[in-house]
């Protein structure tokens, strides 16, 4: 071939034998081909190669190739079946952003009104905690042994109303009314307790109406199920004392609860906090139900358009 | 034959309806197959899955050509299989000199030695010979070359069939039927001087 003969010549001279060039492009082939004998005798040889892929035989299909419900059993399904989950499947997905962005936008708002409410909130209470005393809290120990009473004396338990961690040699405890004769020692309060710190009309003073045997058998199990540590701030329990140390553990004040308080905490700042029940959020239940609808609904279209 | 009925039918559930069709296309079909695989068994297995799956992807038809639709189906078909040749390579069938053990180059064990009658006898040389440089072609170009300058399927249809653009076949066929031309230079002397270049028919 020619080096005047390029690719583009070749595409012109094959779509010139099927007449496939405009009436422009022919005229210029035309031309080429009265001009240039290489261009003619490309096309000679095209024609002749043409002509004899056209005179290849043409065979007989050696068997039908009809289908038989055996070999395309093909389910019958409802025509509408496909649109219909392509179009709630949309719809889900349609749903799912617009709920996810509601949220979005919704909650974003919302924590930042709350972000900025809260040094407010901070600096009111801190000015409400430097022009109020600030009242020690008192701790109130359940009328039984505590986790660290194992412990301690098991003579002086007769009398114990708690026992404070620590165990070991001897359970931190102290009584109510009876000093013990325990040796151990409570972290949070280094000084010995008044000896009558809570009065009487505050504190069951289930001690005395213990039996005897009850509170001789340090059973962990009956331990276990009593109310737990109760912590109590109410200043009308405070010791005058004990008030002199505004802000110090230890000034703690150690009473007994009533026993409609015991197992609560409570706090003199703040009305005491209810947990509510933890139910789930309308809008997390769209979420996920318009994902789970969107993901599913358009699987199945998928698997119905393939299959 | 009322094409658009019976493919009306067909989606309906009508299984007669699609045979019919088949029976249209089929020897369409099984040509370009052959042409693109050069083996009957093969070619034949590739018209029936194509057959089956044009069946139950009846839904997917959107109108236009059945012919260059069905033929899609075959030449996918037909370049599932070579790519599956290609993966899992087999012996040739070349037939090597019985003196030195080396293989052939010229072409000359296309000539069959039975005896047959004149035409066929050239018919089946020229076929050869073809068929020979068809599968000397990439399958891209095999199958473009085959529809057109075989099959007699004109541009539109081939860019539907490959799902290639129309440039694209334009390009294709050209290239193909220069490869062509260059392989049947080397038949020449073989062909029956009708089928010659410059021969007397031309």
């Amino acid at each position: 071939m020619n080096d005047r003969i390029t690719d583009r010549d070749i595409e012109l001279i094959s779509s010139y034998l099927d007449s496939r060039l405009s009436p422009a492009e022919n005229e210029k082939v035309r031309a080429r081909l009265k001009s240039e004998p290489q261009f003619k005798q490309l096309l000679d040889e095209f024609t002749y190669t043409r002509r004899l892929l056209q005179a290849l035989p043409q065979k007989r299909a050696p068997r039908n190739f009809t289908l038989s419900t055996e070999k395309a059993p093909i389910p019958r399904r409802a025509v509408w079946l496909q649109p219909a989950l392509s179009f709630v499947s949309i719809a889900a997905a349609v749903m799912l952003v617009v709920v996810f962005s509601s949220s979005y936008l919704f909650g974003s708002a919302r924590s930042s009104t709350a972000k900025e409410a809260a040094p407010e909130a901070a600096m009111l209470a801190a000015e409400n905690a430097s022009t109020e005393a600030n009242p020690p809290a008192i701790i109130n120990w359940n009328p039984v042994m505590g986790m660290g009473g194992g412990g301690g004396d098991m003579a002086a338990q007769e009398v114990y109303t708690g026992g404070v961690g620590g165990g070991g040699a001897g359970g931190p405890g102290w009584d109510v009314s009876v000093p013990a004769a325990g040796g151990g020692t409570s972290d949070a309060t280094e000084e010995p307790l008044p000896e009558s710190p809570v009065e009487p009309g505050l504190a069951p003073a289930p001690v005395e109406e213990l039996p005897a045997e009850a509170t001789a058998i340090p059973e962990v199990a009956a331990v276990t199920e009593e109310p737990p540590l109760t912590v109590m701030s109410e200043p009308r329990e405070l010791d005058p004392a004990a008030s002199n140390a505004e802000g110090d553990l230890s000034s703690l004040i150690l009473g007994i609860p009533d026993e409609e308080q015991q197992g609560q905490i409570m706090s003199s700042d703040q009305p005491p906090v209810v947990d509510e029940p933890n139910r789930p959020d309308l809008r997390s239940l769209l979420l996920i139900i318009s994902g789970a609808v969107a993901l599913l609904a358009g699987a199945a279209a998928l698997v119905l358009r393939r299959y | 034959m009322d094409e658009q009925a019976l493919i009306t039918d067909a989606l309906h559930g009508d299984i007669d309806a699609f045979n019919r069709l088949v029976l249209a296309y089929q020897d369409l079909a099984f040509n370009v197959a052959y042409r693109m695989l050069t083996d009957e068994d093969l070619a034949a297995d590739a018209v029936q899955n194509a057959f089956i799956s044009a069946y139950k992807n009846l839904r997917a038809y959107r109108g236009g050509s059945f012919k260059a639709w069905v033929l899609r189906m075959v030449t996918n078909g037909c370049y599932d299989e070579l790519r599956r040749q290609k993966r899992r390579p087999t012996v040739p069938l070349d037939p090597v000199s019985r003196e030195d053990g080396d293989e052939l180059d010229s072409a000359e064990w296309l000539r069959s030695d039975d005896p047959q009658p004149e035409d066929a006898f050239d018919q089946a040389e020229l076929e050869h010979a073809l068929q020979h440089c068809l599968e000397a072609l990439p399958a891209d170009f095999r199958a473009v070359v085959v529809l057109v300058d075989v099959q007699g399927l004109d541009y539109e249809e081939v860019s539907h069939s490959v799902q290639t653009p129309l440039g694209t076949v334009k390009s294709r066929l050209a290239r193909a039927r220069l490869k062509m031309r260059d392989c049947l230079q080397q038949f020449q002397e073989l062909l029956p001087p009708q089928f010659r270049l410059g021969g007397g028919d031309r």
